[in-house]
């Protein structure tokens, strides 16, 4: 009864390359659109999770292993999997991914690029988070886990 | 949320071919989760004998929509003779009730 594939929705993706990888849906296409006349959406996702750091490891290796890895794609429905987390507060998303920039290769690289530094900083930003925020940040810790299987 | 022990098998399935006669049902489920993910679903019947994986699936998918889940007494061929088709049916989703009175008595 209720549209539940919304921007904000933490979404596995089902089939293709990042099969197994967690995404955030940033637009929703119901209806379809004209290249792609059947229900799809929008969705920036973790390529690569961030890996674990001890306090022992060097600070470049530290840094290296929190990269996020990112991607953009337009993918159907049926290939996706919806889950009950929602990443709220990132309209930051929506502003970034847009449908333009999504038309070039090369922008379409630049906007990885962009991503990735707006999801490791939202990665790293997390331990900060108030006690207040706590229920959100149990969303935000389930996009960044990789998904074992 | 009592009330679904005391109801008889043979109460919903005069209740489902009302909704079938009356109202719109998808069958199938790929169309299931279609007619969720699109949010015209009212409720969702799920065979028996259905896929364990499966059947967390569509649960799972009614849990995020709203959409009440109807575990039906019988197994896929029966949800199937109770729907007046001659194949089975494992999942079933309704999209409009049509005269019938099977969202209020579910509820």
């Amino acid at each position: 009864m209720v549209r539940f594939i919304k921007p904000g929705r933490v979404v596995i993706v089902l089939s293709g390359r990042n099969a197994g990888k967690k995404a955030v849906v940033v637009k929703c296409y119901d209806e379809g659109s004209k290249d792609r006349p059947f229900a799809h959406c929008l969705v920036a996702g973790v390529k690569k999770a961030p890996l674990f750091i001890t306090p022992k490891m060097h600070e470049k290796k530290q840094e290296r292993r929190t990269r996020v890895g990112a991607f953009v794609k337009y993918v159907n429905y049926q290939h996706i999997l919806p889950t009950r987390y929602v990443v709220s507060g990132d309209i930051d998303f929506k502003g970034v991914v847009t449908d333009e920039k999504m038309g070039s290769v090369k922008q379409r690289k630049e906007l990885r690029k962009e991503l990735r530094n707006m999801m490791t900083k939202k990665y790293t930003s997390q331990a900060t988070v108030k006690k207040g925020e706590k229920a959100g940040s149990l969303h935000t810790k389930f996009l960044f886990s990789k998904l074992r299987f | 949320m009592v009330k679904k022990g005391k109801k008889s098998a043979e109460g919903m399935n005069s209740k489902l071919a009302l909704v079938m006669k009356s109202g719109k049902a998808v069958l199938g489920y790929k169309s299931t989760l279609k007619s969720l993910r699109q949010g015209k679903s009212k409720l969702v019947f799920i065979a028996s004998n259905t896929l364990p994986l499966k059947k967390s699936e569509i649960e799972y998918y009614c849990m995020l929509g709203k959409v009440e889940v109807h575990h039906y007494t019988g197994d896929n061929n029966e949800l199937g003779r109770a729907c007046g088709k001659m194949h089975a049916v494992s999942s079933l989703s309704v999209l409009d009730v049509g005269d019938s009175d099977i969202l209020a008595s579910t509820a």
